[in-house]
């Protein structure tokens, strides 16, 4: 069941829902959501110097691919990170949130900005409930113009939705790999227990 | 606790190492190329540096207080590794790394906020610097002063005052409290009226004691500068620094161009102690319930137990003055200069605590809630439902105000004393049989994530204040 707008201020007055910072309550408290703004740390994603990605080699390698695979940019306040058409790149909203164990978040667009063609995930919108960090961004720019990205504005809303307490909480699970960041965090595919499972096969190497 | 000094003193120098390495892997080819041989030698010499406190280590984690002749040699032992540190921080020169972190501006320019503006800078720059120090200059002059030329000041005219932050604080926030006290030069040099009055102070000093009491009142004015910006922290940050780089007594050894550091933090300590500036601990350390009182009595633990062995040079400067002559007039200026009723007031740090407990949550503190507005917020519900009319008051009662700098990083010294110092002493002085290497790997992920807290918390303060303004 989606929280309505009453039902969020009441989980956050009783702190059962973190969002931090809580800039401007009235203008971000919509019906059934909050709007989340942007961050200040983006990555980029950079082609030149790697063909592909080779996931047979040991993990320390397959990690200097994926930080080889992303440039990191970070922005002051009121200065402007510029996506440009068809171009994709990680950010994280400003907003660290918390989620108890029996609320799921959403993350979802704000339609004013996916009329200019910025789409703020590509897949990936579900947060569990337990979560502690900041969301990250895969924002993609399907527009005909550049857009001027600034931190602070809101992109996005997360809506949240109650359920039974989970058995696990997300933040005490092993292959919790986003857990507690507070900016924006690379890819971390090489901890999924298939990729182990794969290497373990030489043959395919 | 027994043996706090030298644990506190054996943490931080640990915590220098920690940041080096980090510091080392920001190095941009180090994903690249595995055998990238630079910081790999670096690397290397960390770990040389980490062998010297193993038997430190070793004899701390035993629960017998140190005799006074172990304590000289546990202090000892610990400034030359120190200084091993400092030695190879100059080295860092060989390392590409990279610049400074924008949060750093964002701290920078908040703090020249507090300086009127009829000699405010349009902005301080920071450079990371080689050197295991703190300064301030005009970069031009320096530069001039460098390559021994005399056209780049000309274009510049003082528009150039730059701050330098050692390489291994660059991600530091706690330690950029430092960085205060350097922008005070900034402000020190246009603020005539101070100018004047000290002129007519040491008006009967000889030339050779005119030139170092003027010194001396930059010092002490950039002091009370930042401890007026920054309230206890600035002390922590600076009794900190006094405490690992002074060794041989350093700690009371004035020069020409600075008082004593035991000086400087005890009239520091009593301008909070004057204006009751105090963050209360939970419990005691070193006989002291508040930070500023456990950093001032960490520094002067330290120096009796030398004085008991060393003596201060001779030729130490002796001006004609004593410090209280202009003090006063200095404290009086700093006042002027910084309004205490608007920025630090005692009510106002009652919401460090909460802050503090935030941080040890794991969360972010750029903004806080009103608890008193959550409370009357409360009474807008009736049987769990919001009468329409009342959301906005609802809505109003959940924002969350601004937390101003001078809270993130009191903030972040009371959550670093009560939970971050005590992992720490455990995970060091009380630990099983995990290696030296993996206890330093562990303690720098620590590190680095307070770090993180604290440096997005001053960033999202300062959008709010930006959206704010707008």
């Amino acid at each position: 069941m989606v929280l309505s707008d009453w039902e969020i201020i009441q989980a956050l007055m009783k702190e059962e829902i973190i969002v931090t910072p809580l800039m401007n309550a009235k203008k971000q408290i919509g019906s059934s959501s909050i709007d989340v703004r942007l961050g200040t740390e983006f990555k980029l994603i950079r082609t030149v110097k790697q063909t592909h990605f080779n996931l047979l080699v040991p993990i320390e390698q397959i990690k200097g691919q994926v930080r080889e695979y992303t440039e990191i940019v970070h922005v002051e306040p009121m200065q402007p990170f510029i996506l440009h058409p068809g171009e994709f790149a990680l950010g994280s909203t400003l907003e660290y949130i918390v989620l108890p164990n029996n609320i799921a978040g959403r993350l979802e667009g704000r339609s004013t900005w996916g009329r200019v063609g910025l789409q703020v995930h590509s897949t990936a919108g579900l947060v569990d409930p337990g979560f502690h960090g900041t969301l990250t961004f895969e924002l993609h720019n399907m527009g005909k113009l550049p857009l001027p990205l600034y931190p602070g504005v809101r992109v996005a809303q997360i809506s949240f939705h109650r359920c039974l307490p989970v058995s696990e909480i997300y933040i005490d699970k092993s292959g919790a790999k986003y857990a507690r960041s507070t900016g924006t965090k690379d890819t971390m595919f090489y901890e999924d227990y298939e990729y182990k499972q794969i290497q373990k096969f030489p043959s395919k190497k | 606790m027994v043996n706090y000094l030298e644990k506190l003193l054996c943490i931080e120098i640990l915590e220098k190492i920690t940041r080096m390495q980090r510091f080392l892997r920001l190095e941009p080819d180090v994903s690249r190329r595995q055998g990238f041989e630079v910081v790999n030698i670096f690397l290397k010499a960390l770990d040389a540096i980490l062998v010297n406190l193993r038997p430190i280590i070793t004899r701390l984690s035993e629960k017998v207080p140190l005799d006074k002749w172990e304590k000289l040699a546990t202090i000892r032992r610990l400034s030359d590794t120190f200084k091993s540190i400092d030695n190879l921080h100059s080295q860092l020169q060989f390392v590409y790394g990279i610049w400074v972190r924008p949060e750093a501006h964002v701290f920078v320019k908040s703090v020249i906020e507090f300086i009127p503006s009829v000699r405010r800078p349009e902005k301080v720059n920071i450079i990371l610097s080689n050197m295991y120090s703190f300064l301030e200059t005009d970069l031009s002059s320096y530069v001039e002063d460098v390559l021994s030329v005399t056209d780049i000041y000309v274009d510049f005219q003082n528009q150039s005052p730059s701050v330098f932050l050692p390489k291994i604080e660059r991600d530091n926030p706690l330690n950029w409290s430092i960085l205060v006290h350097e922008c005070g030069h900034a402000d020190f040099q246009g603020n005539s009226h101070l100018l004047d009055q000290l002129e007519a102070i040491f008006a009967q000093a000889d030339a050779p004691s005119k030139k170092i009491l003027q010194r001396w009142a930059e010092e002490i004015y950039c002091d009370l500068f930042a401890t007026q910006i920054l309230g206890p922290a600035y002390l922590a940050s600076f009794a900190t620094f006094a405490l690992v780089v002074a060794g041989g007594g350093g700690s009371e050894i004035s020069s020409e161009t600075h008082p004593a550091d035991i000086v400087r933090i005890a009239i520091i300590h009593e301008a909070l102690e004057k204006s009751n500036l105090k963050v209360v601990l939970a419990e005691p350390r070193l006989d002291s319930n508040d930070i500023s009182s456990l950093f001032y009595n960490a520094l002067e633990e330290r120096v009796k137990l030398e004085r008991q062995f060393i003596r201060p040079p001779l030729e130490q400067p002796q001006p004609q003055f004593i410090l209280q002559d202009f003090v006063d007039v200095i404290c009086e200026q700093v006042e002027q200069t910084i309004s205490l009723s608007q920025q630090l007031t005692v009510k106002d740090f009652d919401r460090i605590y909460g802050l503090a407990k935030r941080l040890a949550k794991g969360i972010l503190i750029g903004s806080y809630q009103n608890p008193q507005l959550m409370e009357s917020g409360k009474e807008n519900f009736s049987e769990g439902r919001i009468d329409p009319q009342k959301l906005n008051e609802a809505k109003t009662a959940v924002q969350e105000s601004r937390v101003l700098l001078w809270e993130i990083v009191n903030a972040g010294w009371l959550h670093k004393i009560e939970n971050i110092y005590p992992r720490a002493f455990t995970l060091f002085f009380d630990s099983d049989d995990t290696p030296l290497e993996e206890r330093v790997r562990i303690w720098g992920e620590e590190l680095e994530g307070i770090d993180r807290l604290l440096l997005k918390s001053i960033e999202s303060s300062e959008i709010q204040r930006l959206m704010e303004e707008v």
